[in-house]
């Protein structure tokens, strides 16, 4: 009887020790691509004021029938910093991309895009977060991919990488 | 200063913890009692001092700088107390004392037995209580003090998202006294009808909070989220879903027990799982292994530890089991009969809930090998079609069941007339909307035969006047109307995404919309956008729906208002967002969402079947 139940201990623990094992190694796994209730659908026209020249910004008047990429970022954001290199090695192959400045502080803000170069080719200031919730954001820095017809067809949660960059290069 | 404070606060509540722990070893009963009460006012007290750093925004203490603003209004203050991780922790560890603490004094039993459950809920305690004081103290400090907070998460700052949590959590953590209960019944040997008795109630409180929550959530999604939906299978919202079901099917199980005196094994392993679902579901949505709308801190660390302490609780709860699990008499029980049909009803559940675990967790452990997936609505909806089908039927059925017998005849006849009304009637909705799709039409007949059937029922009780059945006749008859509604919604509503000019008319399917007037005010911070949108529906009726946007100059934000119509039937829905000012041309979504005030009326029925079994005389 009791062998019969040190049986089924073992069974049990074994079971929630592998358990425990592949939650443990997939907590720090990094997050790749995500579904969004938003993919497939028309990305919104976004409007704020410019976060360089203070005037109206408006993004469907800043593309021009191409694929572009809309990354929400911020100042204090520390994953935005690694994620940088890979927004300018965008921008050096020539893919327009949009910043939504999630709520910063604008002068942080400036000064981060002095410090690490501008990727952008227009910056949306988004003091409250209403923009990035339009977005089906989940958080900071998050990276859209928007067709020539404005579908969302990709979203990245988290900082780029080269495979991402690849990726959108290969769709251009 | 107020950091000091309050962290004196757990420590005494610690303190008092290990007391009451001392004090049950040396069998000193009562006095343990009485520690573990102490212990859950000092935790209380510390979650008040939480609440009222929060409403005077105290940034000294780091969790309000880095979730509170103090320009923010009065209620969000009040609510970001547990909108943030630190927060949201400590209010589990204060629900968790709470529940014990009224168990302890509602509790009429032997001081023996109680006292072991509130050992097992002081020691579920005590370890949230060590994590939060260790790895996530709301308490911690900044110095110098900060001149402003960072804020908080606009997405959360919704009147229904402010409750929605607390509710969740009291129907969760309510699962950690089941979980007493049964580990105190198993080594005490009380796993009787007895003790069914005295958990019925705290299981169906659990219960209706965590249904309430859940609806809650999805009332907001729908409303305020402007996704036009109710249920997206989110792996957050699986999260929730799964200790649903295991506590769906534990109360079903709990009844064999309760009334027949049987499943006994079965029922504690239910418990068991319940309450570690419940673990789950705050592990996946606290630990940032999922991203999404309710991960608050992407910390691996804080992951580890809760995934440790659903470890020790699970597997040392699941060691008691076995070690004090006791060959059960079975009794012979006929096929058509109450028990085998609420067997049939547990496993069902169980294996929803398979279905939801593997759809939730299979991405997360496949990401372990560097492939990732995204599994969608899809493969839910395929899987577990079929499945509820018969769950739906099964439902209608069983209850009109003897106890260990067989039926009589009469019942028979009068579930196969209503099962074949209900075939019939689904044929003519189907043919007549043009809708042939065999999913459609078996989801409405089978909804169909258990409505029709409870109506019987009830119509059959009030004749007699038995009013003993009437928690399960609501909540059946919720359920009945919640997937009757769902199967209907799913399959003739409708929604669009266009951009449109003043003047222009879009038209599609059955409906037009033409956008009539734009105009723009100026009032003092911000210019307001209203519109005027005529619509003409699939009858040719005409109204009209006013979305309308201000845009704040000072903070530059913009918020929009959707418009919706409600009909007896349905609901217009239409949002318009982002125009470009200079222009007159809008971008615009609209839904016509068929028969959703039917989901919400069943989940109404199905939270008030349940409000009303928590009180139901204890036979």
């Amino acid at each position: 009887m009791f062998l019969k139940k040190g049986f089924k201990i073992v069974v049990m623990l074994f079971f929630f020790g592998v358990a425990l094992a592949l939650f443990y190694t997939s907590l720090f796994i990094k997050k790749d691509f995500e579904p969004s209730v938003m993919i497939g659908k028309r990305i919104p026209n976004l409007v704020s004021s410019s976060l360089l020249s203070g005037q109206d910004l408006n993004l469907k008047d800043m593309i021009n029938n191409e694929i572009f990429v809309v990354n929400i970022f911020a100042s204090w954001c520390a994953p935005c910093q690694i994620e940088h290199p890979y927004l300018m090695k965008l921008k050096e192959n020539n893919v327009k991309i949009i910043g939504v400045n999630y709520k910063d502080n604008d002068k942080n803000a400036k000064n981060f895009l002095k410090k690490n170069k501008n990727p952008y080719n227009g910056v949306l200031k988004d003091k409250n977060g209403e923009l990035s919730i339009f977005l089906g954001a989940y958080g900071v820095p998050e990276t859209f991919v928007i067709n020539k017809n404005f579908i969302i067809i990709d979203k990245y949660i988290g900082p780029i990488n080269d495979e991402f960059v690849n990726k959108v290069l290969n769709l251009k | 200063m107020a950091s000091n404070f309050a962290n004196v606060l757990l420590i005494f509540s610690l303190f008092f913890s290990f007391l009451s722990n001392l004090f049950f070893f040396k069998k000193k009963f009562k006095i343990s009692i009485y520690f573990f009460n102490i212990s859950s006012i000092f935790i209380l007290i510390s979650f008040f001092s939480l609440i009222y750093f929060f409403c005077t925004s105290n940034f000294n203490i780091s969790a309000v700088y880095e979730n509170s603003h103090s320009l923010k209004p009065f209620f969000y203050k009040f609510a970001g107390t547990w909108g943030n991780h630190e927060g949201s922790l400590l209010l589990f560890v204060v629900i968790v004392a709470l529940y014990g603490t009224f168990f302890s004094i509602i509790d009429q039993n032997d001081i023996n037995f109680k006292s072991w459950v509130i050992f097992f809920q002081n020691n579920i305690f005590l370890i949230f209580l060590i994590f939060l004081i260790t790895k996530s103290n709301p308490f911690d400090m900044i110095i110098p003090r900060p001149i402003e907070g960072l804020g908080l998460n606009p997405i959360l700052q919704d009147p229904l998202l402010v409750i929605h949590p607390p509710f969740l959590y009291l129907g969760y953590v309510g699962f950690s006294l089941t979980l007493s209960l049964v580990l105190a019944g198993l080594i005490k040997d009380r796993l009787n009808n007895h003790w069914a008795k005295i958990c019925w109630p705290w299981i169906m409180i659990s219960w209706v909070f965590l249904t309430l929550g859940i609806g809650l959530g999805s009332i907001w999604a729908y409303y305020e989220l402007g996704w036009g939906g109710y249920w997206f299978w989110d792996p957050v919202e699986n999260a929730s879903l799964m200790p649903w079901l295991a506590s769906t099917a534990l109360i079903h199980s709990l009844l064999v027990l309760k009334l027949k005196n049987n499943m006994r094994n079965w029922t504690a392993l239910l418990a068991i799982l319940t309450f570690s679902f419940s673990l789950l579901g705050t592990f996946l949505v606290r630990s940032g292994i999922l991203n999404s709308v309710h991960a608050f801190a992407n910390d691996p660390d804080r992951g580890v530890f809760i995934l440790l302490i659903i470890f020790l609780i699970t597997t040392s709860a699941l060691v008691i089991q076995i070690i004090y699990s006791k060959k059960t008499i079975y009794y012979q029980t006929a096929f058509f009969s109450k028990e085998s049909f609420l067997n049939i009803n547990n496993l069902f559940l169980l294996f929803f809930l398979f279905v939801v675990l593997l759809g939730t967790i299979y991405p997360i452990i496949l990401s372990i090998f560097g492939e990732t997936i995204s599994i969608g609505p899809d493969y839910y909806n395929k899987i577990l079609a079929p499945f509820v089908f018969i769950f739906l039927v099964t439902m209608s059925f069983g209850p009109i069941l003897k106890w260990t017998n067989n039926l009589g005849f009469k019942q028979f006849y009068s579930f196969i007339t209503i099962f074949l009304v209900s075939l019939l009637f689904s044929f003519v909705i189907v043919v007549l909307s043009q809708k042939n799709d065999i999913i459609l039409y078996l989801g409405l007949a089978s909804s169909l035969i258990l409505i029709l059937n409870i109506l019987f029922e009830i119509f059959k009780s009030l004749k007699v006047n038995n009013f003993f059945q009437y928690p399960r006749f609501l909540s059946h008859l919720g359920i009945g109307i919640f997937f009757l509604s769902v199967f209907l919604n799913s399959y003739y509503s409708e929604t669009k995404d266009f951009e449109i000019d003043v003047g222009q008319i879009k038209k599609f399917n059955n409906f037009s919309i033409n956008f009539k007037n734009q105009k723009i005010h100026n009032i003092e911070n911000y210019l307001e956008m209203q519109t005027d949108f005529e619509i003409i529906d699939y009858e040719k009726k005409t109204f009209y729906l006013k979305p309308s946007m201000r845009r704040y100059l000072q903070p530059d934000q913009i918020t929009s208002e959707t418009s919706i119509k409600p009909t007896i039937f349905s609901n217009y829905y239409l949002a318009i967002n982002f125009p470009d000012l200079n222009k007159t041309i809008v971008g615009a979504r609209f839904y016509y969402n068929f028969f959703i005030h039917g989901i919400w009326f069943g989940l109404f029925l199905i939270i008030l079947g349940g409000v009303l079994s928590v009180f139901k005389k204890r036979i």
